[in-house]
Parts: C-alpha cells; sequence; structure tokens
C-alpha cells in the first residue's frame, strides 16, 4: 500500500507515541473513517510490538483459537505436570524419580486454599457503592471447588484465575471447558462465573447467572447467589434491585450473609 | 541423526528421554544462568525458566515440529532470554498495575500464552530473515531502537528521512509476509 510521505510521518509518530494531544486525535478520527489505513496500522504496531527488543508481546487466552486449547490442554494434564515436576528436579541436579499423583493434589489442595481479597471497609458520609460492594465482596468465603471434593486440574486452574483476579481468563477457561463440567458442577461454576462478570463491570450478564435457581435444590447455592446477585446491583449501583434483595435476606435468620445483609441496608437508608 | 545435533536434542525432548535431557541441562543451564543473574535475576530465576523453555519445547512438539535455523544452543539460549524477558515485564506490569496482587505465579493458562507468545515471535524473526539483505540490517538496528541518526552513520545513507522512508517499507514488507503465513492466524488471538 503506498502512502503519501505525510501519512507515513504520521504513523511513524504514532506507532512511536509521539504525536501531540491534537494530532493523535487527528490521526485516530482518521482511523475510524479509514478501515484499510487502520489495519495497516495495526499490522506495522503489532510488528513493533512483537520485535523490538525491550519489551514483550503478551497475547491473550482466545477460546476461538484451537491451538491454545491444545496447549492449555497439555499443561493441565496430569502425565505431563509430572514430567515438568521431572525437570525441576533435573534442574537441581536430583535424579529422575517416579511422581506421586497424590503429591500433586496435595499440593494442588494447598494452592486451592490460598486465597485473596480482604478489604476494609472505611466508612464515609456519602455513600461510595463501589467501596461499599469491595468491602462485602470476600472471596475467602466461597467454598472452593476442592473443599467440594472436586480434585479436577481444570477447577483448580479456575480458581487460581479467579483468586489472583485474573477475570478475563477465569471466563476465558471456564468457556472452554463448560461443555465438559458434570450438571451437578454448574451451580458453583456459576456462582464464580457471576462474581467474575461483576468484576468485570459485565452486570447484565452476571444478574442472569446470578438468578438462576439451582435446578438441585442446593439451598446454600440459592443463597450465595442471592448474595451476590445483591452485591452485583450495588456494584452496578442499581440500588432499589440492591435493596429489595437485602430486604428477603435480612427476613430470614438462617440466611447465607444475614447480618451484613441488614449491614448494608442500614447504610443505604 | 548424530549426538549433539538439533535433532538428538529435540528427539530426546520429544521422546523425554533422560539422557538427552540430563545432556541439556549439564550443556546449556550454565549459560542461561550467568544471563539472568546479569540481568536482574537469581540462580532460582534461571532453573525456573529454563524448565519451563524445555516443557514449553515438549508441549510444542507434541502436535508439530519445531523449526531451528540455528545451532541448538543459540536457540534455547534465545528461548530462555525471551522467557526471562517476559517474566520481567510481568513482575514490572504487576508493579505498576496492582503492587497488592501476587501475578507472579506460572499456571497452566500462563504457560499456554508464552509457548504461542514464543511461536508467534520464532515466526515473525523467521520472516526478517527472509526480506532483502538490507531489510533485514535495518529493520535490527531499528528494533534495537536506534535513531534514525545512528542508523544512517552506520549504514551509510545520506539522510535520515531516506533511512525513514526505508524502515517504512521494509515494515509494511515484513507486516505482508507475516500476515501471508499460514501459521500466523493460528498464533494470534481475536
Amino acid at each position: 500500500m503506498d502512502y503519501s510521505e505525510d501519512i507515513q510521518k504520521q504513523i511513524e509518530a504514532y506507532l512511536l507515541g509521539t504525536l501531540s494531544e491534537v494530532e493523535l486525535q487527528q490521526f485516530e478520527a482518521l482511523l475510524e473513517e479509514d478501515n484499510s489505513l487502520a489495519t495497516f496500522v495495526g499490522n506495522l504496531k503489532e510488528v513493533n510490538e512483537v520485535l523490538q527488543n525491550d519489551s514483550w508481546a503478551f497475547s491473550d487466552l482466545d477460546i476461538n483459537n484451537p491451538k491454545t486449547k491444545e496447549y492449555l490442554d497439555f499443561y493441565l494434564d496430569d502425565k505431563n505436570k509430572a514430567f515438568y515436576n521431572q525437570l525441576k528436579d533435573l534442574s537441581n541436579g536430583k535424579e529422575k524419580k517416579k511422581f506421586n499423583i497424590r503429591t500433586l493434589w496435595q499440593v494442588a489442595s494447598v494452592a486451592a486454599l490460598i486465597v485473596i481479597g480482604i478489604f476494609i471497609f472505611k466508612p464515609s458520609n456519602s455513600i461510595d457503592y463501589n467501596q461499599l460492594y469491595s468491602s462485602y465482596m470476600n472471596v475467602d468465603e466461597i467454598p472452593s471447588f476442592t473443599e467440594r471434593g472436586i480434585n479436577d486440574s481444570v477447577f483448580a486452574l479456575i480458581e487460581k484465575n479467579f483468586n489472583a483476579k485474573n477475570y478475563s481468563q477465569t471466563i476465558e477457561i471456564i468457556s472452554m471447558y463448560e461443555t465438559n463440567f458434570p450438571p451437578e458442577k454448574t451451580d458453583f461454576i456459576n456462582i464464580y462465573k457471576g462474581i467474575t462478570y461483576t468484576e468485570l463491570g459485565r452486570y447484565d450478564e452476571a444478574t442472569s447467572l446470578l438468578s438462576e435457581e439451582s435446578v438441585f435444590s442446593e439451598s446454600l447455592y440459592n443463597q450465595m447467589s442471592q448474595w451476590f446477585l445483591a452485591l452485583n446491583y450495588l456494584k452496578a449501583e442499581k440500588i432499589a434491585e440492591a435493596k429489595q434483595i437485602l430486604k428477603e435476606i435480612a427476613k430470614n435468620k438462617q440466611h447465607y450473609k444475614f447480618e451484613e445483609a441488614r449491614a448494608i441496608l442500614k447504610k443505604l437508608d | 541423526m548424530q549426538k549433539f545435533d538439533n535433532e538428538y536434542y529435540l528427539n530426546g525432548i520429544k521422546a523425554r528421554d533422560n539422557e538427552v535431557l540430563t545432556s541439556i541441562y549439564k550443556e546449556f543451564l550454565g549459560a542461561v544462568t550467568s544471563f539472568v543473574i546479569k540481568n536482574k535475576g537469581q540462580q532460582e530465576d534461571a532453573k525456573d525458566i529454563f524448565n519451563k523453555v524445555i516443557y514449553q519445547f515438549t508441549a510444542r512438539l507434541e502436535r508439530d515440529t519445531i523449526e531451528i535455523n540455528s545451532k541448538f544452543e543459540a536457540y534455547i539460549f534465545t528461548a530462555c532470554k525471551n522467557m526471562w524477558r517476559r517474566e520481567l515485564m510481568k513482575m514490572e506490569r504487576s508493579r505498576v498495575t496492582n503492587s497488592n496482587i501476587k501475578e507472579l505465579y506460572y499456571d497452566e493458562s500462563d504457560l499456554t500464552m508464552a509457548t504461542l507468545e514464543q511461536e508467534r515471535w520464532e515466526l515473525f524473526n523467521q520472516k526478517v530473515l527472509e526480506l532483502s539483505e538490507n531489510c533485514n540490517k535495518i529493520l535490527t538496528l531499528f528494533f534495537q531502537k536506534l535513531s534514525s541518526k545512528e542508523i544512517m552513520i552506520q549504514l551509510e545513507y545520506g539522510s535520515e528521512v531516506t533511512v525513514r522512508q526505508r524502515i517504512f517499507k521494509c515494515k509494511t514488507k515484513l507486516a505482508e509476509l507475516i500476515k501471508g503465513d499460514n501459521r500466523y492466524n493460528e498464533l494470534m488471538s481475536n
């Protein structure tokens, strides 16, 4: 593609990040108008990002890419993980030894129990709903898959990404494997997925998932999803909807998060 | 297949042959360790990335071949350098974005991405080699972040404008070559 000297200069300056604010706005407007220029610039940008020596071009997990799934399957395979442990032994100068699968599960269980995200709520005069949400969104209290007797690499990976707040990846991994999940496990997957959508600001998708009644009539699941739905509404600043659910929760002393629901209602009133 | 040629190492990794693997660690881990220690890392970091690179090769060889245009020693060293650069960038990103969250664990999804990124990096570099010698030289200097003036002096161009125009043309050609390769789509996320 032939571009004038002037456009070439602008492209290079754009890629180097040396355009002034006004020039940048003008150039971005041009890119929006001209699709072929936008594609061309995108290609050059990618070349720069991958090949420049002082950085690294990261990519995202893409469920539509079959190669991604193949590699992920490879790395999730227990036999391959055992091989990886042999490599670690080699690097430490140890002899090859037989891999004990129980050890892996013990390690995985410990990893799955490592949780993060303790937030401290600081009261203020005006209500910051996002802060209020954060102070009550405690992922520590969600039962881990391992605690629920699910010893599976995929679930461990979902949980690990979720606990590390890698929410985009959490969604990608769930989407990649969810057709293989046993139906009875979908409830708790939905909790993880629902919270993940909330964290990503995809409130409607979270609402839809967390509003689903369990087909297995598991009351804890239903109560938990109700609570996280209320928090989802809170973060989305749909306060009337949040209050309605919190009032439901506050009616029943045995309900999951009864006290917390009452406390939030007090703050909202 | 001769002992210690590229095929010997790649076949050994694919077969998970303990003798070959032991020789790879013995022969090549030392150079990687020196590099990592000189570049903000420690011995444990070097072992870690070396293990990951070998593991990554195993995953790739399970589904495909690995095309190596150099000696295995140089190839593994470059792959480790890339992996270490990636780790340093990850640490930096983690520090900048959220210092409270420890993201520096390795998991299967991260290994998957690292593998695809390394493959993409190799594809892009293979395509640089397909360019003319002149383009190859000028782009190599450009990606090393030399200024137009420095490139002008080093490659004896008449002016900086000529250098910039040449870089632009070479990069355009490079992007075309990359896009035209069937492997490109396999390696890109949408």
